[in-house]
């Protein structure tokens, strides 16, 4: 759903994590998909271990020739993308939060079915002038009661690393992209290695390597096995 | 052509040939705005012939200089660079002149494109004369001498209305340019017709570039000196006299300056331009060609100025060490210049010409002592501003302070002022600079102030603050910061969690004197009460919480100092008297001395702090980190100096090499980039 807005940010916080050797980010997608395919989602970008840098950061104007966008300026995005999501077809209740003191940023929304979570990133994408998301697709079929995500890796995402030195590339590492399915059924099984259902068989947690699934070693695709009752 | 005059420009300062001749200071008048003295010899002695070569080489000025002609060493180029090279300006109230006095070894050495051959052009005293870039400058030159002339006229004489109907210029055309409506309004058919009407070949056949375009000619002859000179305009002066006209008309026709015809070409595309853009152009070709003239007619006094400044001796630079000098006699009309002012108000309602600075004479110097590079830069205060500033700067820092230096400590800053001075003349000083700053506003300016005087205990707060402050930064020190984690419970909800991290930080302490410490401790004791800050009764210690994720910041009182830091250990320490301080002297020293400002960085140390803190540094910068081990310290302090005078001083230690300087050692450094 949210994939657009992440693959916009995570580029950003490679950049800065490198700038910075940020030790760590933490991007956290929450979808909670009822049994009739509407539901809603919760992004959430945490850079709270890295706040002191930060801090030092955005006092710059730039960094290597990269300009750095002001407290403002992301703040304007931020209401830019907002504004895009309440007008996307089958989206609603749009909420966020931008914490600048310790460096998080909350983003939720609901949504009437999982396709309208590819006409959003259809939507995003098109104002960011970005392919990503049209390497993401997400599908609902109710009668096999099967989830997916399918996500086509593109090598062009490696180059992004070339420009940064292996020390940095092992600071990155510690930046993670989680991602937590829930549902009204129980899971019954995920095609993901990595991924993992929760006790009580409503979860799903899947949770990379930033640099992993940049460099290709780890997919995003998942598909997910409901229990038919 | 003007790159290759900056670079003949530079070249000057770099390279040295053994002719004895005499120095050029004789060549400037006796009243410039600002004198810049290159030398020559000096900037090769500190870095070394070769050097100065294979800088000129790598970095491409030989390239840039020779245009066509392969010039790879100094002994192929004109400039006598054993002689001091100087750079000046004279201003008058309608125009400016940039002059730069370049040394000769021999004249046959110029490029005969920009300097032909002796004999060839008109003279003027001896010099040869050639007008390029359209007039816009001229050389003169002989067989000791280079001189290169930029004119520059002044805006804030065509801002008088008597001036600009004298010359014929179009008032307020900028102004009518922006403030026309450029809105599409369906009722003008006939100016629409106008537009249908206008053929654009033709316009295009008076425009500029065009091969029917005549440029405003203005004819210059040999002896140009014997023709009586047409100064600026002094509209005070025309009713007295009433032939300046008849005197601008015949110097007109004598250059051949046809203003109304040199417009003329713009005028018949007039009905094509927008309003606003025609006044614009007309006033354009109407500056240029006075600018022309003018230049022609000021050639002679500035070849052979009837006063000179040679006796000067501030502008001669004869010793090794100082590269370059900067010197202007009158710092207020050169500020004032380079603001470009006139008696008018600026646009904000500010007569910017009021404010007066305090300084009369400025000098500034780029000066090499070994791996030292120092700039330089001393003021000489008018009597009233040198009184406030001695009583000011008249001061003794608390001996006690120098206890308390840390060791390890990155650098310092310090400022030691008299507060109780400072507090007491600073409004009187205010007005007297500022006071007719706001027109009409000098009164109240006098009444802000006088309260300020009178109202203000200079005495009580100068024993809560007397005016003596050390900041010490210290090393990096690994703290305890807290953060945000999200983790999951067994069914995957999310969990917010704080957690806490080690992470390095620089840590400062600041030390000053307060003789009367009641007013911080009863604000401390409102923080206490709302929970804003603790105390520890058993250290004495207050301590403000990281309330903006930058630091905990403690305070201590003992005796006549107070104590604000980030290190709590280090202020536990000073409170139970187990303070370790700096063993070395040097800070000490430095601390002695007094300054009202000085600041101090260990660059030598930085390194290790840069490397440790994280900072965002990439390119170039990055890979300069590691050589800051070999550097010395960056200094900048300022000081009286004598009875009038004011010195500040910035200062860089190059690392130490033999038989280096710190001029080679950047000429190797600039050079290393170009290979």
């Amino acid at each position: 759903m949210l994939k657009k807005i992440a693959s916009k940010i995570i580029l950003v916080l490679l950049f800065l994590s490198s700038s910075l050797l940020m030790s760590c980010f933490d991007f956290i997608e929450e979808i909670n998909i009822s049994q009739n395919g509407s539901g809603n989602i919760k992004a959430t970008l945490n850079i709270s271990q890295s706040k002191t840098q930060m801090a030092t950061l955005l006092k710059l104007d730039q960094v290597a020739g990269n300009k750095i966008p002001s407290e403002s300026q992301i703040r304007q995005k931020t209401q830019e993308v907002v504004e895009i999501l309440e007008n996307a077809k089958g989206i609603s209740n749009v909420e966020y939060t931008l914490d600048f003191t310790n460096y998080i940023a909350k983003l939720s929304c609901d949504f009437a079915s999982v396709e309208d979570l590819n006409h959003f990133n259809a939507t995003l994408a098109k104002h960011f002038n970005s392919t990503f998301s049209k390497n993401i697709a997400y599908s609902y079929d109710k009668k096999n009661q099967l989830v997916s995500k399918k996500f086509t890796y593109d090598p062009s995402y490696a180059k992004v690393l070339e420009k940064f030195s292996q020390k940095d590339i092992d600071a990155l590492k510690q930046a993670k992209y989680t991602q937590v399915l829930k549902f009204e059924q129980d899971v019954v099984e995920t095609s993901h290695p990595l991924s993992r259902i929760s006790p009580n068989k409503k979860g799903v947690l899947l949770q990379v390597s930033v640099v992993d699934f940049i460099q290709g070693n780890t997919s995003l695709s998942n598909t997910i096995n409901l229990n038919k009752q | 052509m003007k790159i290759k005059h900056i670079s003949l420009t530079l070249l000057c300062a770099i390279a040295a040939f053994k002719v004895q001749a005499q120095d050029l200071s004789s060549k400037i008048p006796s009243n410039p705005e600002f004198v810049l003295t290159v030398n020559n010899k000096a900037i090769l002695q500190n870095g070394t012939p070769e050097l100065v070569n294979e800088f000129l080489e790598k970095t491409g000025i030989y390239k840039e200089l020779s245009n066509n002609q392969e010039v790879h060493s100094l002994d192929k180029l004109a400039l006598d660079l054993q002689r001091n090279a100087y750079m000046y300006n004279t201003v008058t109230d309608s125009v400016s002149y940039m002059v730069a006095l370049l040394p000769l070894k021999n004249s046959n050495f110029l490029p005969e494109e920009i300097f032909p051959k002796v004999g060839n052009l008109p003279q003027v005293d001896g010099f040869q004369v050639n007008y390029i870039d359209n007039l816009q400058s001229a050389v003169a030159y002989d067989n000791n001498t280079l001189m290169i002339i930029y004119p520059s006229l002044k805006d804030s004489y065509f801002e008088s209305e008597d001036v600009r109907e004298h010359y014929g210029l179009e008032p307020d055309a900028v102004q009518n340019y922006w403030d026309y409506d450029y809105s599409y309004d369906e009722d003008e058919d006939e100016q629409d017709q106008e537009w249908e009407a206008y053929d654009s070949e033709q316009a295009q056949e008076h425009a500029p570039g065009c091969e029917h375009y005549k440029e405003p000619e203005v004819e210059y002859v040999a002896g140009v000196e014997e023709i009586e000179s047409t100064q600026a305009y002094d509209p005070s002066q025309e009713p007295k006299t009433g032939v300046a006209m008849d005197e601008y008309q015949q110097a007109d026709e004598y250059y051949g300056v046809d203003y109304q015809g040199a417009y003329d070409a713009y005028q018949t595309t007039a009905g094509v331009l927008l309003p606003g853009l025609y006044e614009k152009s007309k006033n354009e070709v109407i500056l240029d060609s006075l600018s022309k003239e003018w230049l022609v007619q000021a050639l002679p006094g500035i070849v052979t100025p009837q006063s000179v400044l040679s006796q000067n001796k501030e502008v001669i630079l004869k010793d090794n060490s100082t590269l370059v000098r900067f010197w202007a006699n009158d710092f207020n009309a050169f500020y004032s210049n380079l603001l470009g002012t006139s008696d008018a108000l600026d646009p904000f309602g500010l007569n910017l010409n009021a404010f007066k600075s305090g300084y009369s004479q400025l000098q500034a110097d780029l000066v090499i002592q070994g791996n030292v590079l120092k700039l330089t830069a001393e003021a000489t205060m008018d009597k009233d501003f040198a009184t406030y500033t001695k009583k000011v700067l008249k001061h003794k820092m608390n001996p006690k302070i120098k206890q308390y230096i840390p060791s390890e400590h990155l650098g310092f800053m310090s400022l030691n002022v008299n507060m109780q001075e400072y507090i007491q003349r600073t409004p009187g000083m205010f007005y007297k600079q500022y006071g007719k700053f706001i027109p009409g506003s000098d009164d109240i300016v006098l009444a802000v102030t006088t309260a300020l005087e009178v109202t203000l205990d200079s005495k009580g707060i100068s024993n809560m603050l007397p005016g003596d402050m050390v900041v010490f930064i210290n090393d990096v020190q690994e703290v305890t910061k807290q953060y945000t984690s999200y983790e999951w419970d067994e069914d995957y909800n999310l969990v917010e969690e704080e957690k806490t991290k080690q992470v390095n930080q620089a840590q400062f302490l600041a030390i000053g004197t307060s003789k009367d410490q009641r007013l911080f401790k009863a604000l401390l004791q409102i923080g206490i009460n709302k929970n804003d800050c603790t105390f520890d009764s058993n250290t004495g210690i207050y301590t403000l919480p990281d309330t903006s994720d930058l630091m905990e910041v403690h305070m201590y009182f003992k005796g006549d100092l107070m104590f604000v830091g980030s290190d709590y250990k280090q202020m536990q320490s000073i409170a139970n008297g187990t303070f370790k301080a700096d063993p070395l002297n040097a800070t000490r020293k430095e601390l002695s001395k007094g300054h009202p400002v000085n600041i101090v960085l260990h660059t030598n140390k930085l390194s290790e702090v840069l490397e440790n803190l994280d900072l965002p540094l990439q390119g170039p910068i990055e890979k300069a980190v590691p050589d800051l081990k070999n550097y010395g310290d960056i200094q900048l302090y300022s000081s009286l100096k004598g009875s009038n005078k004011v010195y500040s001083e910035l200062s860089v230690s190059f690392p130490s090499q033999k038989n280096a300087t710190a001029l080679s050692y950047l000429l190797t450094q600039i050079t290393n980039l170009y290979k």
